[in-house]
């Protein structure tokens, strides 16, 4: 019967946000469950509705202070319940339905925006625009970004498109493939993913890499950049690494599809085009 | 029962002490800690507090119970769902019945209990008789099957989408989260039966414990006697970790406190092992919510329980071995 009730209440906003509870009128007070959504929320100027993170958060400097509810595969739902939001902003995860069914289940309403390719951006913040009833911000947002992204690509559209690998994770290799945001970020940056088969985010071997034989190859595993140099030197198997062409992006924000993609973007123009 | 403290009665003392660790559970939260609160009673309190201590309760006090039994049937102070293997087993039917699709509510925990069930039978055939000669046997073959049985996980875990993949790892690690009442009431009234069925099958289990040639020689019809009791225990365990994971530990610890303190006859003991695993499981999930204090994040309760049951289990072995 509680499941029936909600899954009335299961409304599809558009192809890429969906809410879970009855969507609220009134929103005063906002938890976000992912560092992304913080980020638009914040670039949206309702930042200061916001009252509730991740412990993945760290941008903007404002969120310093605020409570933090858990990651956003593991929000804690009386974390959430004790800052009494009237909503909370979240995306699709690996972990499933079940938290956020939880979260609506306790009387807090979420919308759940996509975050996995380019196209969701535009979106999400749409759909936060009109929920929040700040449609100029979104709309002024959108513009900013799809130009920005446009004259960035616009530069690099007619030079040769370098051939690219994108890695993600290094033990074990995991390569950021077809269907990503990043894919579409590599693409406006003017060069091409040698990942197109094996789904997202698909693991691959050394052997695997040299016959893709990418130009170039682009680090974004987090972690401290000598290690990287160390793990890649190794491989000279592999014509990047003999050319000197692997190259680290080490800020996590280029990961995250929200309001710095200009700066991701500009990350990655630097990283494949230098 | 004899031994009595301050003139109370054993069984009193432990009806008390359940109720004032439930008590304080509920006053233990990831947002404040309040031990008080019962007495004024949040939307928090009742909407998210009460279930987990009421599913830590439920659970505890079943794996309890099934340790209790399964050492009784195998002779063998050791035996825990968890570590012959019964536990795997039902972790193992959980996950193929997510992995071939199956959507009804039911359909976890039927194919969790004939996992439990399976991985009884194959670690008892493997065993075979030896296993009530030498109880290391039994351990060895449980230890190898959890291997198996994990490793069968991880690979089911690798072929399926990420959101699957999500749902599966949660089988190998117990959390008790926040179900839905009905989900509480269903396994309330499962668990509840279960360990009145063993309850009342003391006597049998009293039997069984003294060794197959001396319970046939007091009359017991052995075989259809662990038949029916293995199964009571293999239901208990595949229903609970169909709604939280494998947890283990809690059928080695709190029955084996247990024995030393009161004695080894079922009709005793089995009470005592369903109170005592309760307060045991909610005290660890205590401790589990505490942990978001320190991390913004929660250590599942499986972990907690293997902290404390991990070194319980060796140091027993040890002694076992010496």
């Amino acid at each position: 019967m509680m499941l029936w009730l909600l899954s009335l209440f299961i409304v599809q906003s558009g192809s890429g946000a969906e809410w879970v509870g009855r969507p609220p009128t009134h929103i005063q007070r906002i938890v976000s469950l992912a560092p992304s959504t913080t980020e638009l929320l914040f670039a949206l100027g309702v930042g200061n509705r916001v009252v509730g993170v991740t412990r993945f958060d760290d941008y903007p400097p404002q969120i310093a202070g605020l409570p933090r509810v858990g990651g956003f595969v593991d929000p804690d739902p009386e974390a959430v319940l004790a800052l009494k939001p009237d909503l909370a902003v979240a995306i699709p995860t690996s972990s499933g339905r079940k938290r956020v069914d939880l979260l609506a289940r306790l009387g807090v309403p979420v919308l759940v925006v996509s975050a996995t390719r380019l196209g969701d951006l535009w979106h999400a913040i749409d759909t936060l625009g009109s929920t929040l009833h700040v449609e100029n911000a979104a709309a002024a947002l959108t513009k900013r970004l799809q130009e920005g992204l446009q004259k960035i690509a616009r530069q690099y559209r007619d030079k040769k498109h370098k051939r690219v690998l994108m890695i993600v994770g290094r033990k074990p290799l995991v390569a950021a493939g077809g269907g990503t945001y990043l894919d579409d970020l590599l693409a406006a940056a003017g060069a091409r993913n040698v990942v197109t088969s094996g789904g997202a985010f698909p693991i691959l071997d050394m052997e695997a890499i040299a016959a893709l034989d990418p130009d170039v190859i682009v680090d974004m595993a987090m972690s401290h950049e000598n290690d990287g140099v160390a793990f890649w030197e190794n491989h000279t198997l592999l014509r990047a690494v003999r050319n000197k062409r692997v190259r680290f992006i080490a800020d996590e924000s280029v990961l995250r599809l929200g309001p710095r993609l200009l700066d991701s973007a500009r990350l990655m123009v630097e990283a494949v085009q230098f | 029962m004899k031994q009595r403290w301050l003139g109370i009665p054993p069984a009193l003392l432990l009806l008390i002490l359940s109720a004032l660790v439930l008590v304080l559970a509920l006053g233990i939260g990831t947002t404040s800690i309040d031990v008080l609160a019962i007495f004024h009673p949040t939307e928090i309190i009742w909407r998210v507090r009460f279930p987990r201590v009421a599913l830590a309760a439920l659970a505890g006090a079943g794996l309890s119970v099934a340790g209790a039994t399964l050492q009784a049937l195998l002779q063998n102070p050791l035996a825990d769902p968890y570590v012959v293997g019964v536990s795997g087993g039902a972790a193992l039917g959980g996950v193929a019945a997510l992995v071939l699709g199956f959507t009804h509510p039911f359909a976890v925990p039927v194919f969790a209990f004939a996992g439990a069930l399976a991985a009884t039978l194959l670690v008892l055939s493997l065993a075979g008789q030896r296993a009530y000669a030498d109880p290391v046997v039994l351990l060895l073959v449980g230890v190898v099957f959890n291997a198996f049985a994990s490793a069968l996980v991880t690979f089911l875990k690798t072929i399926v989408t990420a959101t699957k993949a999500q749902e599966i790892l949660f089988w190998l690690m117990g959390v008790i989260s926040v179900e839905e009442n009905s989900t509480l009431l269903v396994l309330g009234i499962y668990v509840g039966m279960a360990i009145l069925a063993l309850w009342l099958a003391a006597g049998v289990l009293d039997l069984l414990a003294l060794g197959n040639d001396e319970a046939t020689a007091l009359g017991l019809p052995v075989e259809r006697a662990r038949a029916w009791v293995f199964g009571a225990a293999a239901l208990l365990v595949g229903g609970i970790v169909a709604v939280c994971g494998m947890i283990g530990f809690v059928g080695l610890v709190v029955p084996h406190v247990f024995r030393r303190l009161i004695g080894a006859r079922h009709a005793l003991l089995i009470p005592a092992c369903a109170l005592g695993g309760a307060v045991f499981l909610v005290i660890a999930d205590a401790l589990a919510r505490l942990t978001f204090f320190a991390f913004a994040a929660e250590i599942p309760v499986g972990v907690i329980t293997a902290f404390v049951g991990g070194p319980f289990f060796l140091s027993m072995l040890l002694k076992k071995v010496a």
